[in-house]
């Protein structure tokens, strides 16, 4: 290797090919530049799809999530819905009465419009303690003093067998007007899964007898109609020689106001029981 | 077009392509390496140079630099000739002259570049220091152990 001494260095020459080179230094800056330019312009629509399939990714997924899941119980072949119908037919307390059968009750106490205007008209005597101001049935304020006439309906009702003698301990009520605990009763079209099914002994059972049906709550709240005997409680049977099956439906007459275990009870005509037990029940939301 | 110290980039690297190849060659000792350090010294000079007030500025500026890439060089490459690679020394042409020269190679590069800086190129302590980021003060020491040196190499003395 030549050697160099500090003469030598001093008065070394500087190649021409170094300054050339050193010459050409701000084109392949500026080629070098462009590059980069180029690159950085790749760089970021790369990283921009890449944020935009991210977020349609997440917006997809959100959308997803959001559906709500397909209901896939069984249905009953008609919508059950409250019958008010029923409900005003049963002889029952008279608020209840009152509440449902608005028209009726309002058509009823709208035959005494003259009686209370009489009486509001009547000229107080003095001394005389008879006199009452009955405001006119139209008044907000108005209260019947009476008790309130039981509607016409109430001679259409059909003529129903004795109650049974061995009929649930609580009075008969009506489907229960306020919520209940667990949950509030949808009212709208609510469909539900669950029959009972027992099979009886066939000398038990007359070939006529008529089975029913009732399911009583948790808390021992009867459910449906008070009448025991209306249509909504009548089970069906399956004559199978020394047996006979009896099932009933719930979701065809009644709503129920939670998913949960029921008390069930089957009795004839004579309301003698014929079996009893427990079964889970659900009620659906079919809308 | 930008300039440097009122010169164009092409007057520039004429100007100062001697000074930045005997800076590099002062460390590297080869050719082919200060060859290397010499274009990173152009190509720092065209991308990231300050603004200069006058021309020593610019010269200043372009020794440094050339300082700099041949110790980053050598770090890089862990590779440093040996001061015993001048053992071998050619015919002289001029006996003192060439002894000096021979010397002054034998010394560290530390004191070498020193020197250099201040008897070739005639820089001020105040200027070296600034060409080489130290302080005047160790300038002046370096370039009195430098001498010292030198005379213990020239002398005979090299312990």
């Amino acid at each position: 290797m030549k050697k160099y001494n500090f003469n030598t260095i001093n008065n070394l020459t500087t190649p021409e090919g170094w300054i050339e080179k050193a010459l050409e230094i701000p084109q392949l800056e500026e080629k070098r530049r462009s590059e980069v330019r180029r690159r950085s312009v790749r760089y970021a629509s790369l990283a921009a799809s890449i944020v935009l399939v991210g977020a349609l990714a997440v917006i997809l997924f959100m959308n997803k999530g959001n559906q709500p899941p397909v209901v896939t119980a069984p249905m009953t072949s008609e919508t059950v819905s409250y019958d008010f119908e029923r409900s005003t037919q049963a002889p029952t307390h008279p608020a209840t009465v009152a509440a449902t059968a608005a028209p009726t009750v309002a058509a009823a106490t709208a035959a005494q419009p003259t009686v209370a205007a009489a009486r509001a008209t009547a000229p107080t005597q003095p001394g005389t303690q008879n006199a009452v101001f009955s405001p006119e049935p139209s008044d907000i304020s108005y209260e019947p003093t009476q008790p309130v006439i039981e509607p016409d309906i109430s001679t259409q009702a059909p003529t129903q067998p004795p109650a049974p003698t061995q009929a649930p301990t609580q009075p008969p009520k009506d489907a229960p007007t306020e919520a209940p605990k667990d949950k509030l009763p949808d009212l709208a079209a609510v469909g539900y899964d669950g029959i009972i099914i027992e099979d009886i002994s066939a000398d038990e059972l007359g070939d006529d007898s008529i089975i029913c049906c009732r399911i009583y709550t948790r808390d021992g709240e009867p459910v449906g109609d008070g009448d025991s005997y209306s249509d909504e409680h009548l089970a069906r049977r399956i004559d199978r020689g020394e047996e006979v099956t009896v099932y009933y439906i719930p979701c065809d007459y009644v709503v129920l106001p939670y998913n949960g275990v029921y008390r069930y009870e089957f009795y004839d005509e004579t309301g003698r029981i014929l079996c009893t037990g427990s079964e889970y029940l659900m009620t659906e939301s079919i809308n | 077009m930008k300039l440097y110290a009122g010169l164009t980039y092409e007057q520039a690297v004429r100007k100062y392509a001697q000074n930045v190849t005997s800076a590099c060659m002062m460390r590297l000792q080869n050719m082919d390496d200060a060859e290397d350090c010499f274009q990173n010294t152009f190509v720092k000079l065209f991308r990231n140079s300050p603004r200069f007030r006058d021309e020593e500025h610019l010269k200043a500026w372009l020794l440094r630099v050339a300082i700099n890439e041949s110790k980053n060089y050598i770090r890089d490459n862990r590779r440093e000739l040996p001061l015993d690679h001048f053992s071998e020394q050619p015919a002289p042409s001029s006996e003192d002259e060439s002894d000096i020269s021979w010397a002054l190679m034998k010394l560290e590069p530390k004191y070498r570049e020193i020197l250099y800086l201040f008897y070739i190129e005639e820089y001020r302590v105040s200027e070296i220091a600034q060409i080489l980021g130290k302080n005047p003060n160790t300038v002046k020491t370096m370039l009195s152990r430098g001498r010292d040196r030198l005379r213990q190499i020239y002398g005979g003395d090299e312990s």
